[in-house]
């Protein structure tokens, strides 16, 4: 196979993608309007109502930086065993939402619970892929040495890993598609395999709560389907998975379910009521030039 | 001891020798915490804040009471690194200006209290000035006892924790979720780098301690990709550059220790920033000169080693030691026999199904651009190293 078939089959591929969103986005539009006073209504209220203990409970949460408020009253449920789009524009709070609920930034108001308890109490259950350029990357380090940071609370204080925690660590670069590399210095990494390093350095954690914030940024498209191939594992062995997500044409196609915010909640649910046209106007006031954005 | 005393050295340049190069072994520990943590400035803004509790102490004792003063020094700094995080947290002032403000407006306030104890306490006999400069050639034997208790605690300290103090270097975030105490042990960081400065303050000075805290670890990142190993240089480096300036400074009469100490740092620095093995200048360059032919007539270097094929260059920059460079370029290549490229790389077929084949040919061409050249896929051999050398980049870029 040649460049020149692969590029082929790509545009294909896109172009089959934007018919079906076209369409989707078609019959978004006959039923925006009720699908907005559903939101209004809050259908979260009766979806996770009895049901099963949800993996992350939010309620009120609010963030100030500085005078400017960051993100306000957000109120949301996260079922256990979902897949979840965090989407917004820029400054809309997508990162702070997630910190703000690890308490990594002071919360003005608010409570969030994770499977009904307070973060402290769960903080091993719940693993936390920060964006990639929130690290120096020139850090003397290889790609093990990263993903066994993952393993240092199982391992305990004053304790060096062991034979066994290096093999974990190698099943989980493995996974990723990056054993060859694990000797790797991770300045000498591309940002694509760097964010492999963060997601195998997660998976090694275990836990049964994942928040990602933008693991999908600046990264190959290869890179792109196997995050997106052991998020979907995850899934399926029961995991709960919250995306901090960019890519609004691919939101449909990855996630059963979407946090739509700016500096509040906006609407959520599963996709298919909650990625709206109308709710999508609501959350980029205006500033969406749909469904053209997915080139820009 | 004998050995060295029969040089003609007396006892007390022995002791000034361990003193400065324990000190620099904990400096070069503790300052490469700090430049870590990106604070690398931070070292230079305590030492100057710690002047006026200095003179402070010695105003207060009446006298030249060390304890006292060690101790307003130490007092002065932290309030000095509270002033900075205050005017940080409270205006929209940038971190590196807050402290260039503290810095200079406490070396200010210590300087004319400097000037005061001066007239007060009979003319410069009060041997206060040798805070500002240092003066290595006055310690004695208790100095190197204090030296040795501070060495000791950073060693004691850096080991007990060792992994966790590199998770709380490199991704603090990351490590509050496993429950590490950054609070605490940030206030422990900079509790030991309070110390290192305002015991070293003594032998170097205000002034070029914050030499003393950077150039190390700065310098040992230029050899090793490992955290432990970065670490034993920076010792290395910081303990060889005391007693090197020590003992130079003995060569002639009057010389001043604290300045051939930073000095002996700094030529550390620039060999290592030249010559070092993980992205030094000469290295960087071989590694460039060595993957530009590639693309063009592959063929002409394949098999020649790397030093050979960019021994133009080190011979043109005057560093003949082809041996070093042909190290400096050799990990990649010999280490990972696969070479370096993202995931399209040769690997077992079970793995292929995963990127599909359209993924996995995209990944050949480096980052998903669907318009490269596939078939890098089939000559990874000769695409492989330059995408290695291209990773870097796109990993900063991104």
């Amino acid at each position: 196979m040649n460049a020149g078939e692969i590029a082929d089959m790509r545009k294909t591929h896109w172009a089959g993608d934007r018919r079906n969103m076209e369409r989707a986005i078609d019959q978004m539009m006959n039923r925006a309007p009720d699908r907005n006073m559903e939101r209004a209504a809050d259908p979260e209220a009766t979806e996770a109502g009895a049901g099963p203990v949800p993996a992350v409970e939010t309620v009120g949460l609010s963030v100030m930086y500085r005078r400017n408020r960051a993100l306000h009253d957000a109120t949301f449920t996260i079922p256990a065993g979902t897949m979840t789009a965090v989407v917004g524009p820029n400054g809309a709070g997508k990162s702070t939402l997630l910190k703000a609920m690890l308490e990594l930034v002071p919360r003005v108001s608010g409570e969030v619970r994770f499977f009904g308890e307070p973060y402290r109490s769960v903080k091993r259950r719940i693993g936390y892929v920060p964006q990639r350029g929130t690290v120096d990357w020139d850090f003397p380090a290889d790609a093990l040495d990263v993903v066994l940071m993952g393993l240092y609370g199982h391992i305990g204080w004053f304790r060096r890993p062991g034979r066994r925690h290096r093999e974990l660590a190698m099943e989980a670069l493995g996974r990723m598609g990056m054993e060859s590399l694990a000797r790797r210095q991770i300045s000498e990494l591309s940002g694509g395999q760097q964010q492999r390093v963060f997601l195998a350095r997660a998976l090694v954690q275990d836990a049964d709560l994942y928040l990602l914030d933008e693991p999908l940024a600046g990264v190959d498209a290869a890179t792109e389907r196997v995050i997106m191939e052991t998020l979907r594992e995850l899934k399926e062995r029961g995991k709960t998975v919250l995306v901090v997500h960019h890519d609004l044409s691919t939101v449909e196609e990855y996630f059963d379910r979407v946090l739509l915010i700016n500096r509040t909640v906006v609407a959520h649910g599963p996709t298919a009521e909650a990625f709206t046209r109308a709710n999508l106007a609501i959350a980029y006031e205006g500033t969406l030039r749909w469904p053209a954005e997915r080139s820009g | 001891m004998g050995f060295l005393a029969s040089f003609g050295w007396s006892a007390n340049v022995l002791w000034v020798l361990a003193s400065t190069v324990l000190l620099g072994m904990a400096a070069g520990v503790v300052g490469s915490f700090a430049f870590w943590k990106r604070h690398s400035l931070l070292g230079d803004a305590l030492a100057h804040a710690a002047l006026p509790g200095v003179v402070l102490g010695f105003l207060a004792a009446g006298g030249k009471h060390m304890p006292l003063m060690l101790l307003g020094a130490g007092v002065s700094a932290l309030t000095g690194a509270l002033f900075t995080q205050w005017i940080r947290s409270s205006t929209r002032i940038k971190e590196d200006a807050a402290m260039g403000i503290m810095l200079s407006v406490y070396f200010g306030f210590g300087i004319m209290l400097l000037t005061i104890a001066s007239r007060s306490a009979g003319g410069g006999q009060s041997g206060l000035d040798s805070f500002i400069f240092g003066q290595a050639a006055a310690m004695m034997r208790q100095d190197v006892t204090v030296m040795a208790a501070l060495a000791a605690a950073v060693l004691l300290v850096v080991l007990a924790a060792f992994k966790e103090w590199k998770l709380f270097l490199f991704d603090p975030a990351f490590g509050r979720g496993l429950g590490l105490p950054l609070g605490w042990m940030n206030g422990l960081y900079l509790a030991l780098l309070v110390l290192v400065i305002v015991i070293g303050i003594q032998a170097v000075g205000v002034i070029l301690i914050a030499a003393l805290l950077i150039i190390p670890g700065v310098s040992a990142r230029y050899w090793t990709h490992s955290f432990g190993t970065s670490l034993v240089l920076a010792a290395l480096i910081g303990g060889g550059a005391g007693a090197a300036g020590t003992l130079v400074s003995t060569l002639g009469k009057g010389w001043p220790t604290g300045p051939f100490i930073v000095l002996a740092a700094g030529a550390a620095f620039a060999v290592s920033m030249l010559a070092g093995t993980k992205g030094g200048i000469v290295a960087q360059a071989v590694r460039e000169r060595a993957a530009r032919p590639r693309a063009s007539a592959g063929f002409r270097f394949r098999g020649l080693p790397a030093g050979l094929a960019g021994s133009g260059i080190a011979a043109g920059t005057g560093f003949g030691a082809s041996g070093s460079v042909a190290d400096a370029g050799g990990p990649d290549r010999s280490g990972h026999p696969g070479g370096a490229d993202d995931i399209g790389r040769p690997r077992p077929p079970s793995d292929a199904d995963v990127f599909g084949p359209s993924g996995r040919a995209a990944g050949a061409a480096g980052f998903g651009t669907p318009g490269q050249p596939a078939a890098a896929s089939g000559k990874a051999a000769a695409g492989d190293e330059k995408a290695g050398l291209q990773a870097p980049e796109r990993g900063n870029a991104g």
